[in-house]
């Protein structure tokens, strides 16, 4: 059971869907080439912190380490004993003897190794930031936006034998410890196992041959990724489970890989289970977006910026809802403040470039053409926008035509 | 008596007779030419003693013979004054002879010579009064080539010290010595010899049925001192001697003189009972009677006799409300103990400290008394002598002895007074250059936290010194390195005597700070938290390790706040320094226009030893880069984009209707 479960997991955001084909048109003249770094990057980074030197090199070598799928190198960096001595504490039970539990745990640890990069290491990765709290530092990183959306990660590092190492780690977005998670997960294991051969001694204890069926058909449809059977088996599963976050966060995350109306669902029976909870802001963005519910977003977003501090794509996804609702200054507004937070992201300016364009600010969006060859030396010229039709009459303009004469 | 005529002294406060019987006359060789080319030749420096059990019956002698040639004129004024110390308080001065050869002439002035009596009180600066006396030995018409050929007897011995006997000869001094002696005649068949820093051991024959044991060195090289290094590397060596067979046996020599609660009065017992309902708890209760003995108790050493030795008892003390170092540690101990807190007076060095171990066991190592509080599990080493203490326990300055005798402990040998070295002082640096623009001057704001020892130095500072002064020096002290600095307000301080942390303010402004060619700017960057913390050995080429002083910690942040967003080449990959002695480690960061230096020392041990100093001066000079250097900045016009950026968000600002902004 243990053997291909992975539970880790990027969750995806429709309204990131929404936000990336938009950015993806635009993204589609883009040159190939990675535009060398500025000489501005160290103009804006996010406001520094009093940073524990070791603490946040290490925060910067876990991204570098994401972004280019080092397992090794990560797995250099891991010090699983707390997260495994959680799971080992949640295996405490008579039927499983120490060598059998630390087994199981053996094949976990090596399952987590296997997968933290195939499940995080898709993208690029940041440190956004990084904060020393006594002997911890807690080092925030964020991936890039991409058409699989965005995560953001804060992993909790301690001073392991003079080294700092990732000793557990939580998805802000879904609002889930790493260790919590796996405990409460082998906890549940462990409890139906033992059920079936110890006697129950209180009611809650008293599980249905069926019941325990039902639990582990679940976890095999996760284990295979298989979207239509985990929906089944969810909807077969107790009370007892569909009460806690953690099955439905599974479900959630099942579905994000389909875009057949599945992963709203999938959203929908979380918010409707666990909606009341506020923590959970961000993750159903996606389904306040689509239901129009602009206002909660908003606020689900605003939070989650109190959380995480200041990132220029909450400010990109705030404008992208502004815009949804017609809020044109709203958008400008949000679009100015992700600059002013990090004037080098360079998504900000793509998805300006578009709605400068669609709402016919020609000689604006030559500016951020100037912005985007000048600081990010992106070798722009009046080709890159022929293939598509929603610059067609940007190319005609007076202002285009005088730039692409100028780089000519 | 064994040759000594048993009279009081005169008048002159010496007596001039014969050497004793039981001396033996050492020859020397007048012709022997000198290499060295100092200002004296030592032919012979011969030391003998007789020192037999029933020291009532005959008092211990000490006998010295020196021969000397004056060789220059600054021979001449060194050498022509003679220099006996001694204490009248149980000594005598015997005067045997004192030769000027000339030209193979001899005469003996040793009755004519003129002599003046000096209490020195060499210490006297310490507030220590010893009552020790130098005869001045002033001998007429020496002249360059003169031999001057010397010898005298010291009668008598501390009688605090009782029946047994010890000492130590030097093996070697700074200059030549063509023939160098020493010997001990003793009934007692208890005495150990141990030669420290040369394999030497003296010879045993029975001379007139007594044990002599006697040393003979020949052309005995100088030392050459490197300097700052700690007593337990010195080059010189001695030869001691002592007839305590143990440290256990010091210890109990020790122990009678140190019973302070028996002779606790209803004074002392008062002041206990009053500070224990001032304190809040024990631990309480240990620092106030550490502060009370500190400053309360005037330090006033009247180490005259057995004083030397035996604490007045705390009662005195405190009635009298001032005692020396071993007055405060009993008194301290009897507080303590009355309230039923474990704690001991502990001998210990405060010249020797790690050295102690390389002698043999003797009382007459230390010299100086703190006081061992076991607590709660730990153990504190309090120094009743110490001012400008203050925190908790568990914050006080420390100073490291190296070993301590404590006195009655259970464990009644040497012990380390730490572990481990113990990181003395820590100090905090927080230092911001603040700009308005590049053509204005900085503003340059300090904030130094100091704890530890450091803060105690500081404390010290601030209550000794005027304001005006200290700010004034420091000044002086940053003008140094910046050029056009002045101060912009004034020196301001917290001493948070809780948590004994000392924090500094300064604020200075300094003029035509930066540098500026066409798109670029200069300045310079000084990090002047460590300029002073770890410094070079004056002597590089050295035979002796280097003594750095006891691990400490400096941290530092420099924050260069630029007027705006600046395009610097850093390379932001944390640097490490590191040597067996230290680790000085630095990183640069830039972000939001601000340029961070944060760094790091930390001194590990307290020598540096010969075998590292190669590395140890290789890593200072390399660290030594970072505590000076200049930054180079583009600004505005040279960061690409940078317009481009400005236009466009000025627009943005226009789309999202906010053009008052």
């Amino acid at each position: 059971m243990t053997n291909d479960l992975s539970p880790f997991g990027r969750r995806w955001s429709g309204l990131l869907i929404l936000s990336i084909a938009m950015l993806l048109s635009a993204c589609a003249t883009q040159p190939d080439s990675t535009p060398p770094l500025s000489a501005v990057t160290a103009m804006a980074q996010p406001p520094s912190q009093r940073e524990d030197d070791a603490g946040a090199n290490t925060c910067r070598e876990i991204a570098r380490d994401l972004s280019h799928h080092d397992s090794a190198a990560l797995n250099g960096k891991l010090d699983l004993r707390l997260i495994l001595q959680q799971v080992f504490s949640a295996l405490d039970s008579q039927l499983l003897d120490a060598t059998q539990r630390q087994k199981l745990v053996a094949q976990l640890e090596e399952q987590i190794k296997s997968k933290l990069v195939e499940n995080y290491g898709e993208d690029n990765w940041d440190m956004l930031r990084g904060y020393a709290d006594g002997d911890r530092y807690l080092c925030l990183l964020r991936t890039d936006m991409s058409n699989q959306g965005v995560s953001y990660v804060e992993f909790d590092l301690r001073m392991v034998d003079g080294r700092m190492q990732i000793v557990d780690w939580i998805d802000l977005v879904q609002e889930q410890r790493v260790s919590e998670m796996f405990r409460e997960l082998f906890g549940d294991i462990a409890t139906m196992l033992e059920s079936s051969t110890k006697p129950a001694t209180h009611y809650w204890e008293l599980f249905t041959p069926q019941e325990r069926l039902d639990f582990f058909e679940f976890l095999k449809a996760v284990r295979d990724q298989d979207s239509s059977r985990i929906f089944t088996a969810y909807d077969r599963l107790s009370w007892r489970f569909k009460q806690k976050p953690l099955y439905a966060l599974l479900v959630v995350k099942a579905a994000s890989a389909h875009g057949d109306g599945l992963y709203q669902k999938a959203l929908k029976n979380f918010e409707q289970r666990f909606g009341g909870e506020d923590h959970y802001g961000i993750l159903l963005i996606d389904l306040y977006v689509e239901e129009r519910r602009y206002e909660q977003a908003i606020l689900g977003l605003k939070r989650f910026r109190d959380k995480v501090g200041a990132d220029p794509v909450i400010d990109i996804l705030l404008a992208i809802i502004e815009r949804e609702q017609g809020h044109s200054a709203s958008f400008y507004e949000h679009c100015l403040q992700a600059i002013n937070v990090n004037p080098n992201y360079v998504q900000t300016y793509w998805l300006l470039l578009d709605q400068l364009v669609a709402d016919r600010h020609y000689d604006d969006a030559v500016l951020v053409l100037n912005v985007l060859t000048s600081m990010f030396n992106f070798a722009l010229s009046e080709h890159h926008f022929e293939a598509d039709e929603k610059y067609q009459a940007f190319r005609k303009s007076e202002a285009f035509r005088a730039w692409a004469l100028d780089r000519a | 008596m064994v040759g000594l005529a048993q009279m009081e002294p005169t008048e002159k406060g010496y007596l001039v007779d014969r050497a004793p019987a039981w001396v033996t006359e050492q020859s020397y060789d007048a012709n022997k030419t000198s290499s060295a080319s100092q200002g004296t030749q030592y032919l012979l420096v011969d030391q003998q003693q007789h020192v037999l059990q029933d020291q009532k019956l005959v008092p211990p002698q000490y006998h010295y013979h020196f021969v000397i040639r004056i060789l220059n004129s600054a021979g001449l004024s060194q050498s022509s004054q003679l220099h006996i110390t001694f204490n009248p308080a149980y000594q005598t001065l015997h005067l045997h002879s004192l030769k000027i050869i000339r030209n193979g002439e001899t005469r003996d002035v040793a009755d004519q010579v003129y002599v003046r009596m000096v209490q020195q009180e060499q210490q006297l600066a310490s507030d220590i009064h010893d009552g020790l006396l130098t005869a001045v030995l002033i001998p007429e018409d020496i002249r360059v080539g003169d031999i001057i050929d010397y010898s005298y007897t010291i009668e008598g011995r501390n009688p605090i010290f009782g029946t047994h006997h010890f000492g130590n000869y030097s093996l070697n001094w700074a200059v030549p010595v063509d023939k160098m002696a020493m010997r001990v005649v003793t009934d007692s068949s208890r005495f150990s010899f141990r030669s420290v820093g040369i394999e030497l051991k003296p010879t045993m024959a029975r001379f007139g049925g007594l044990n002599e044991y006697k040393l003979v060195r020949m052309d005995v090289p100088a030392v050459i001192d490197d300097g700052e290094t700690s007593l337990e590397y010195t080059r010189y060596a001695w030869m001691d001697f002592s007839e305590y067979p143990s440290w256990q046996a010091v210890n109990r020599w020790a122990a009678h003189l140190y019973d302070g609660v028996s002779t606790a009065n209803d004074d002392v017992k008062a002041l206990a009972l009053k500070l224990r309902q001032q304190a809040t708890s024990e631990q309480d209760y240990i620092t106030r009677a550490l502060f009370f003995v500190q400053n309360e108790i005037r330090y006033v050493g009247l180490e005259l006799g057995v004083n030397s030795h035996r604490p007045r008892a705390p009662g005195e003390v405190l009635q009298k409300r001032y005692g020396d170092c071993k007055d405060k540690s009993l008194l301290l101990t009897t507080l303590l103990q009355l309230q039923g807190i474990d704690a001991w007076p502990a001998l210990v060095s405060s010249v020797a400290r790690y050295s102690v171990m390389r002698n043999l066991p003797s009382p007459g190592v230390f010299d100086h008394v703190v006081t061992l509080v076991e607590f709660n599990g730990k153990r504190y080493w309090l120094d009743g002598t110490r001012l400008y203490q203050a925190g908790r326990l568990d914050n006080l300055g420390i100073a490291d002895f190296g070993y301590a005798l404590v006195v009655g402990h259970r464990n009644q040998e040497l012990q380390r007074m730490y572990e481990t070295l113990p990181i003395a002082s820590l100090v905090e640096v927080e230092e911001d250059i603040l700009a308005d623009a590049f053509n204005q001057p900085v503003t340059l704001k300090i904030k130094s936290v100091y704890h530890g020892n450091a803060a105690e130095m500081r404390r010290y500072q601030f209550q000794t010194v005027p304001l005006d002064n200290i700010k004034r020096n420091y000044l002086e002290y940053f003008s140094r390195y910046y050029k056009n600095m002045s101060a912009e307000s004034a020196l301001t301080y917290e001493d948070d005597t809780e948590r004994n942390r000392f924090v500094v303010y300064e604020t200075y402004r300094i003029d035509d700070y930066w540098k500026r060619g066409n798109a670029l700017v200069q300045n310079k960057i000084f990090n002047l938290s460590y300029i002073e913390a770890l410094k070079a050995p004056t002597v590089r080429q050295r035979q002796s390790p280097y003594y750095l002083g006891l691990p400490r910690r400096v941290n530092s942040v420099l924050r260069l706040h630029y007027p705006e967003s600046v395009t610097i080449n850093l390379d932001e990959t944390p640097v490490s320094i590191e040597n067996p002695a230290f680790k000085y480690t630095y990183q640069d960061r830039y972000a939001d226009g601000v340029y961070t230096h944060r760094s790091s020392l930390n001194v590990l041990q307290k020598d540096v030893a010969v075998n590292d100093m190669d590395s140890f001066l290789r890593a200072l000079d390399q660290i030594h880069n970072d505590w000076e250097y200049t930054l180079t900045v583009g600004v505005a016009a040279s960061v690409p984009g940078r317009q481009e950026l400005q236009t466009l968000k000025a627009r943005l600002k226009k789309l999202a209707g906010k053009n008052h902004d």
